[in-house]
């Protein structure tokens, strides 16, 4: 029963600061602070929100960016994944390949819209955006995970005459694994992020972000707090399964955390 | 039947070169160790028992001298000779029993079950099977990492510090066990320790080792009959004697002439 009385008190501590931002809103807008031409009601966000209910395109547009985020976010840390084992176990390639990775992570995912474009004018150039950004959490965490596998595992390791390949697949993967966890939680969370920006930089393809873009140029501001709101509440979503995730499969470094 | 597992250290001197320094950590190391014997080797911290170890089980090379097992020259680690280390060194994300599988190798499924068993119900571990290591207290993860380092039937284990981080209840209780399990597999046991009870306790020959570099000082064999009565006044003795190489010992008057 107590468990249940703490988990209510964290719903309640979590919703008390939208709770208040919102009451505030209400006010603003009600007594004319927040000018209602320029900003939204909340009644006005509810009505639009009902209106793209009703005719479907809230839920069809954000489809559209779900499965393009998830696209972009398996091709991207799938990708990095790899990057990160091979930069880690190989020292050579580490230094090899290390230096112009860590170029190209400085050039503002933007800079690759207009290259992008080149390679498709359709779905791809949108993936390929998202799986760009959602690569390097992966590649960067991997890496460290496998740079700190304990010394001490691999000796065991050796001791056992293990091989190269028994010694990755024994200790290093199943050691490093939690902290590819934590770069896959990062790069979801960044996927969902860029999708907008993608929607936005190679329109036409629908999705929540061009619907918000339209929206703005037909002056509906209510529509794009709509977008802000489902996106905020999209992506708190993912980031919490992703961290339910993270728990369950690394249950044997929090818990050593904890009792040592 | 087990196979020998007879051991010589020859003349055996180790370096360790850093960028500048050079660390004499063992100089001319001689040692022979009888078949199914129980060896612990004493010494202060730094004295180079630990690299004597991992000399012998293969993880440290490029050293002077030979290390004959059975007459062979060894060359890098194998699987006739197993190792505790000070920390259990158990994979945190697998239970008991897949930490006990680990080593095996060469074997269907259904032997390695059986194997598992066996050597789980030998260190006395049986109902921990699907257990954690977080799960564990220290002496039962030295009891999981004993069993996995067994699995394999070598011919020699090296034990290093293993009872080192116990309570003092906790370790004497696992000497006994470590004695039993001694018995049981007849094998031979080298073990590294600065716990003079602990090694008057268990073993056939103390080896003394003095530091920087690290010698031998002296050999001292433990003739007392098994079980060891830790109260007896010949275990005190044979405690006053190990100490008497560390000048830990309590002089007596009476061995004074004026």
């Amino acid at each position: 029963m107590k468990s249940k009385n703490i988990q209510l008190m964290h719903v309640l501590e979590a919703a008390f600061l939208p709770a208040i931002i919102f009451v505030a809103w209400f006010f603003a807008s009600s007594y004319d602070v927040l000018p209602r031409n320029l900003f939204p009601s909340p009644v006005d966000v509810l009505s639009g929100f009902y209106e793209v209910l009703n005719d479907g395109s809230f839920f069809y547009n954000l489809n559209i960016s779900v499965i393009r985020v998830l696209k972009g976010f398996l091709l991207g840390s799938i990708t990095g994944f790899f990057i990160g084992i091979t930069l880690g176990v190989s020292r050579f390639l580490e230094k090899l390949i290390t230096p112009i990775f860590n170029a190209i992570r400085q050039v503002p995912l933007p800079a690759w819209a207009p290259l992008l474009v080149l390679v498709s004018l359709g779905e791809m150039s949108r993936v390929l955006f998202i799986a760009i950004g959602a690569c390097y959490p992966v590649v960067l965490n991997t890496f460290e995970g496998v740079k700190n596998v304990r010394h001490d595992y691999m000796e065991v390791g050796k001791v056992f005459k293990f091989s190269k390949v028994k010694s990755f697949f024994k200790i290093i993967l199943p050691s490093s694994f939690p902290a590819t966890l934590t770069g896959l939680r990062l790069s979801l969370s960044i996927s969902w992020m860029l999708v907008v920006a993608a929607e936005i930089f190679m329109t036409s393809g629908g999705g929540i972000g061009e619907m918000m873009w339209s929206c703005r140029e037909f002056s509906r501001m209510d529509l794009v707090v709509v977008g802000i709101i489902a996106i905020a509440f999209v992506g708190f979503a993912m980031n919490f399964t992703m961290r339910k995730l993270e728990r369950l499969f690394s249950f044997w470094r929090i818990t050593l955390k904890q009792s040592r | 039947m087990k196979s020998t597992g007879t051991l010589a250290v020859k003349n055996v001197s180790k370096k360790f070169k850093s960028q500048e320094t050079e660390i004499h950590v063992l100089d001319d190391i001689n040692l022979s160790v009888k078949s199914g014997e129980f060896i612990t080797i004493v010494g202060l911290s730094g004295c180079g028992k630990t690299t004597l170890l991992r000399l012998i089980v293969g993880l440290e090379s490029d050293y002077a001298g030979d290390i004959l097992l059975d007459g062979r020259k060894l060359n890098g680690p194998s699987l006739d000779r197993g190792i505790v280390f000070q920390d259990h060194r158990l994979f945190p994300w697998l239970t008991v029993e897949k930490n006990v599988a680990l080593g095996i190798v060469g074997k269907t499924d259904a032997e390695k079950k059986e194997i598992v068993q066996n050597h789980i119900e030998l260190v006395g571990l049986k109902g921990f099977e699907k257990s954690y290591p977080y799960q564990l207290s220290g002496g039962m993860s030295q009891r999981a990492a004993i069993a996995r380092s067994l699995v394999n039937n070598p011919k020699i284990l090296l034990l290093d510090e293993p009872l080192g981080a116990l309570d003092a209840l906790t370790r004497m209780y696992m000497h006994k066990e470590l004695e039993r399990i001694w018995k049981e597999e007849s094998i031979t046991m080298i073990m590294v320790t600065h716990d003079v009870d602990e090694a008057v306790y268990l073993s056939d020959k103390i080896v003394v080792m003095s530091a920087r570099p690290g010698k031998l000082q002296k050999i001292i064999p433990v003739p007392l009959a098994r079980p060891r009565d830790r109260a007896s006044i010949d275990f005190a003795q044979m405690k006053e004697k190990v100490l008497e190489e560390f000048m830990l010992h309590t002089e007596h008057n009476f061995n004074y002439s004026i």
